[in-house]
């Protein structure tokens, strides 16, 4: 009865035109990435990985692998030769918030690199980091970045709903102004699988 | 800086025809406007803080090619439809989340300020009720915060510094505009850059920032699609928001195709925007310094908020090694809670999205070598947190809603209606940033329509600062040369009497068969797009005091009481208001008939002229004061329970206009306040002290009308549905809803006689939208825009009829009860 977070999440980033899905599994996520990466010519296929990513989920690389992706590593120096125009990167997400279909991220330049310059972006969001909405959003950041949630402050941190777009040109919509042209977030709901974050942030009776 | 000075050959010719018939142009209230505005003393040096060679064309030029851009104004139109739309169904959806379920948590625990800034017990202060999420209600919580910060900015600047240089960033305020441009001048010299990013600043463009730098070597590229767009045009924004809100697709293909080096296709919109990101890209990439400005700083943290859809900021203020934040202190927060309350209002007010694409938060430099240094610009901020009346407009959070509703602005767009910052509030804070020789010409453009105080986020009362600054404007510089002499006339109750007797005789043998002036030699412009009314034989105040010159006698009885209604008995004084009085005494003996039917006693204090509205309205407060006396004393005299008068607008003047004609007289104010207790307009009359039961005038039959809501009743007194009501409920009248019911006609006031064809193109948008119901009536309740909406009908040889409410009710009353009538209506 009555509506979830996931629901509502899922309903409000669709909207704005981001693919959600839920998957069980990082081997999901890293047959996503390959389904994408074959439809990209060989001389600029690049699958980038976020390395706040890679701290949360170890194991994606490995599946990767497995479908006969290997990463390409950042060049934060210069960012143009990893990415090239039509790179697909991989990220984490922090929180979800149900309110808006946005996901939130505390990261650092090489993260945002990859979600900022990728065309295509995977962000893959814990089932059990969804929040209700804006103001556990705020108070999540203000912690992140006071670094009173314990974890040393954090400096740039972003919600981000939708892919990058622009009206400016007779109010059209464009997407892929500067940042992804396509998100598309992943839900991981691994059932018994904890970060540690999933009794807190979860409403009772708001998780499906 | 006498008007005669600035009298023009055109002027002179103007003059002529004045000769012909001042007492017509008088009663008519079209003054001759061959200038829009005086132009400011030669000799006064401009105040402008803004590097004067780059300063915009002047008003007058800007306001003249503006009306030749069809292809803006037409594009205009449909960006304030959508965004109407997509802006209140956002709200809708947010303030209906509650009921359909949506818990969300009681938000961020209060912070505790950081120790020894003394914010602890600021925020102490600010104790605000957390739930409620309808557009009122966040937008009264985030005024309040806002306020909170301008009353106690020095202690909340001074924790976000704290907590800014605790974070690694470095705070500078600049003494001056010129100061902040020399300070980013010698950061990006001392580092050796000469090229940087920006992402969209509108402090950048009030201080003049990119013609600094590019003097010295520097070039900026705006990042943001809509502001490259204008900097590659070497223009300015139009719209806060929409910089690039005034081209098509055929000028940014035009501006694009160099810029990106592709040929590109003016209809491929898709295609022009990604040759742009490519193109800029580069440009992300190669940037050592990048510039932002911050949509909030938040005090307890040090962290800048930024939103961005496009994602420019993020790249902006991420790859360059060095961040520049220009910003001005209006922009401090208290808590992240705050900062989350504002991104509520915010995007919904500025694009009807829930949130902005991006919304990025920086808490000092993210890595080592980074350097982050915030640049406040003063720029006669502190003159208006002095400024009581003006203090209010640093709740501003730039969101464009106040452009995207405003009438004139869709007609002129921002270069005109506006001067850095474009719409209602580019009107009010210019003469602070830029000097009042600045504020002069936009903001003559305002109808005073108020629909930019109904959408404002944070309730700024922008309508009534606009006319504080036409005030200003007119004790600075003068009124235009040819409003003297109408409003010398106009605020003198024996000679405009004359002057109106005279005008009717002279028009009365020239009306055409349908009652109009014939065309006027030299008034083309005037009257080409908008049929002028022939003034009455017999003016109303001789059909309902005759000849009595003193006293308040009772009116004629024209009604018995026929009605139902709590105004049984009720002493109430009734108000003609000008054109009703001059122009359509017909409109005055239905409300009086209206009023008798509802049981009223109504009588007519015999000294009544003009309540003061057109020489507040256009900033000549002295004469204002001066009718508006006259009027209190005339109406108390009367000693009756009630004022009416069907002039909506004059009865906004008692009700609200008149605090703050009087605010710094305390014996008025107080006997306004008294007055304006009693004084209803005739709709509110009738809803709130007739009460008339439903069906009260139903005959079972009737065509139906459409409505038509006068903005300053829709958007001052508040009456949306009562009008209604008294048309379906008491008339049993069906009504076939009329597009943008609430947009404003385009009367304005003198607006329409200082600037004819913006008038003429606001008219034309309402006439369109009641082309759109089919309906043969118009009802609504203001005689200066019924005035206008007939004249409007007939030039475009329309033929539907434009009733005043008390017109359309007095039509019922007789329907319903033809024996109480023996005598024939006069209309
Ligand atoms: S009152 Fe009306 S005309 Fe004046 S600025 Fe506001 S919306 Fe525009
Ligand atoms: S004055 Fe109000 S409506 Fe206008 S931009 Fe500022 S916040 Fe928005």
């Amino acid at each position: 009865m009555g509506d979830t977070l996931q629901r509502r999440f899922s309903a409000r980033a669709s909207r704005l035109g981001v693919t959600v899905e839920c998957v069980a599994s990082l081997d999901a996520v890293a047959s996503l990435a390959a389904e994408l990466a074959a439809a990209v010519a060989p001389d600029v296929r690049r699958v980038v990985l976020a390395p706040e990513l890679e701290r949360a989920y170890p194991a994606l690389r490995q599946h990767l692998e497995a479908c006969g992706i290997t990463p390409t590593p950042i060049d934060v120096i210069n960012p143009a030769a990893t990415f090239g125009p039509l790179a697909i990167g991989i990220s984490a997400a922090a929180l979800g918030l149900a309110e808006t279909g946005s996901y939130a991220i505390a990261d650092g330049i090489a993260d945002r690199l990859v979600r900022m310059l990728a065309y295509r972006h995977i962000v893959v969001l814990d089932v059990a980091r969804l929040v209700p909405g804006l103001d556990e959003a705020g108070a999540w950041l203000h912690d992140r970045l006071t670094g009173a949630d314990g974890d040393p402050a954090g400096h740039y941190a972003s919600f981000i709903t939708g892919p990058s777009r622009t009206a400016d040109i007779e109010m059209s919509l464009s997407v892929g102004a500067h940042g992804p042209a396509e998100l598309r977030i992943i839900l991981l709901d691994t059932g018994a699988m904890s970060d540690g974050g999933n009794g807190e942030t979860n409403h009772a009776g708001e998780q499906e | 800086m006498q008007a005669s000075k600035n009298e023009d050959s055109g002027g002179r010719r103007h003059l002529g025809w004045l000769a012909l018939g001042a007492g017509l142009a008088a009663t008519l209230g079209v003054a001759r406007a061959r200038r829009a505005l005086t132009p400011p003393d030669e000799r006064r040096k401009p105040r402008s803080a803004v590097a004067d060679h780059h300063a915009p064309e002047p008003f007058a030029q800007r306001y003249r090619e503006a009306l030749t851009n069809d292809r803006m104004r037409a594009g205009l139109l449909r960006f304030q439809r959508t965004w109407r739309n997509g802006r209140d169904m956002s709200f809708a959806e947010y303030a209906d989340s509650e009921a359909m379920g949506e818990t969300y948590g009681q938000g961020p625990a209060p912070i505790a300020p950081a120790e020894g800034t003394g914010a602890e017990a600021v925020a102490a202060g600010v104790e605000l009720e957390q739930s409620g999420r309808t557009f009122e209600e966040l937008r009264d919580r985030l005024a309040a915060v806002k306020d909170a910060v301008i009353a106690n900015q020095p202690t909340y600047f001074a924790q976000f510094k704290a907590m800014a240089e605790r974070n690694g960033a470095t705070v500078y305020e600049s003494a001056s505009a010129e100061d902040a441009s020399r300070y980013i001048g010698e950061l990006c010299a001392r580092k050796g850059i000469t090229r940087l990013t920006k992402s969209k600043s509108m402090v950048t463009e009030e201080i003049g920032l990119g013609p600094y730098l590019e003097e010295r070597g520097i070039s900026i590229v705006e990042t943001d699609l809509g502001e490259w767009l204008v900097q590659l045009d070497r223009d300015r924004p139009s719209h806060i928001i929409a910089p690039a809100i005034h081209m098509d697709r055929y000028d940014t293909a035009r501006l694009l195709s160099p810029a990106t080096g592709e040929k590109l296709d003016p209809d491929d919109i898709s295609g022009q925007v990604a040759a742009a990101r490519r193109t800029l890209r580069q440009d992300f990439l190669a940037a050592r310094l990048g510039i932002s400005g911050a949509n909030a700083l938040v005090a307890d943290t040090g962290a800048m908020m930024l939103v961005t859809n496009e994602g420019n900021a993020e790249l902006v203020t991420s790859i360059p090694d060095v961040h520049v934040v220009l910003v001005g202190y209006e922009k401090l927060l208290p808590t992240m809670a705050d900062a989350m309350l504002q991104l509520r209002l915010l995007a919904r007010s500025a694009t009807g999205q829930a949130i902005s694409v991006y919304t990025t938060f920086v808490n000092g430099p993210d890595r080592p070598g980074k350097e982050m240094h915030y640049v406040f610009v003063d720029n006669g901020r502190s003159a208006m947190r002095e400024d009581d009346i003006f203090a209010d407009a640093l709740r501003c959070i730039r969101c464009g809603a106040c452009a995207d509703v405003c009438p004139p602005y869709q007609i002129v767009g921002g270069h005109a209606f506006g001067y850095i910052y474009s719409g209602a509030i580019g009107l009010v804070n210019t003469g602070f940033h830029n000097g009042w020789e600045n504020a002069a010409g936009p903001q003559s453009l305002c109808v005073s329509c108020n629909a930019c105080a109904t959408v404002c986020p944070v309730g700024i009362p922008l309508p009534q600062q606009i006319l504080e600054v036409r005030h200003r404007t007119v004790e600075e510089f003068g009124l235009p040369w040819y409003k003297r002499p109408v409003l010398e006339l106009w605020s003198s109750p024996a000679l405009f009497d004359k002057a109106a007797r005279l005008a009717a005789r002279l028009g009365q043998p020239l009306a055409e068969p349908d009652g109009f002036l014939p065309n006027l030699p030299g008034m083309d412009r005037f009257q080409r797009w908008r049929s002028l009314p022939v003034p009455a034989a017999q003016p109303a105040r001789d059909r309902l005091f005759g000849g009595a010159t003193s006293g308040v006698p009772d009116a004629p009885i024209l009604s018995p009481p026929l009605l139902e209604s709590g105004a049984t008995g009720a002493r109430v004084a009734y108000f003609i208001q000008c054109f009703t009085d001059r122009l359509f005494p017909e409109m005055a003996e239905a409300t009086v008939r209206v009023l008798q039917a509802c049981g009223a006693h109504v009588v007519v204090p015999t000294s009544q002229h003009c309540c003061g509205l057109p020489a507040f309205d256009s900033g000549d407060w002295p004469r204002a004061k001066t009718m508006a006396k006259a009027t209190i004393e005339g109406l108390e005299a009367a000693q009756a329970d009630w004022i009416v008068t069907a002039g909506a607008s004059c009865a906004v003047a008692i009700t609200h206009d008149y605090h703050q004609l009087f605010a710094d007289e305390p014996d008025w104010l107080a006997r306004v306040e008294a007055l304006a207790e009693r004084t209803r307009d005739l709709i509110s009359f009738l809803t709130t002290v007739a009460r008339l039961p439903d069906g009260s005038l139903a005959t079972g039959h009737g065509e139906p009308v459409t409505y038509h809501n006068f903005c300053q009743s829709h958007n001052v007194l508040g009456l949306k549905e009562e009008p209604r009501d008294l048309i379906e409920q008491v008339m049993g009248l069906d009504i076939v809803e009329l597009p943008e019911a609430a947009v404003c006609c385009g009367f304005g006031g003198s607006v329409s006689a200082d600037y004819p064809a913006l008038s003429e193109q606001i008219l034309a948008r309402k006439l369109e939208n009641v082309d759109q119901t089919g309906v043969r009536t118009l009802v609504t309740d203001n005689p200066g825009c019924i005035m206008h909406l007939r004249g409007g009908m007939d030039a475009s040889g329309r033929a539907v009829r434009v009733l005043h409410l008390a017109e359309l009710l007095d039509e019922r009353l007789h329907a319903r009860f033809p024996q109480a009538f023996t005598a024939r209506r006069s209309y």
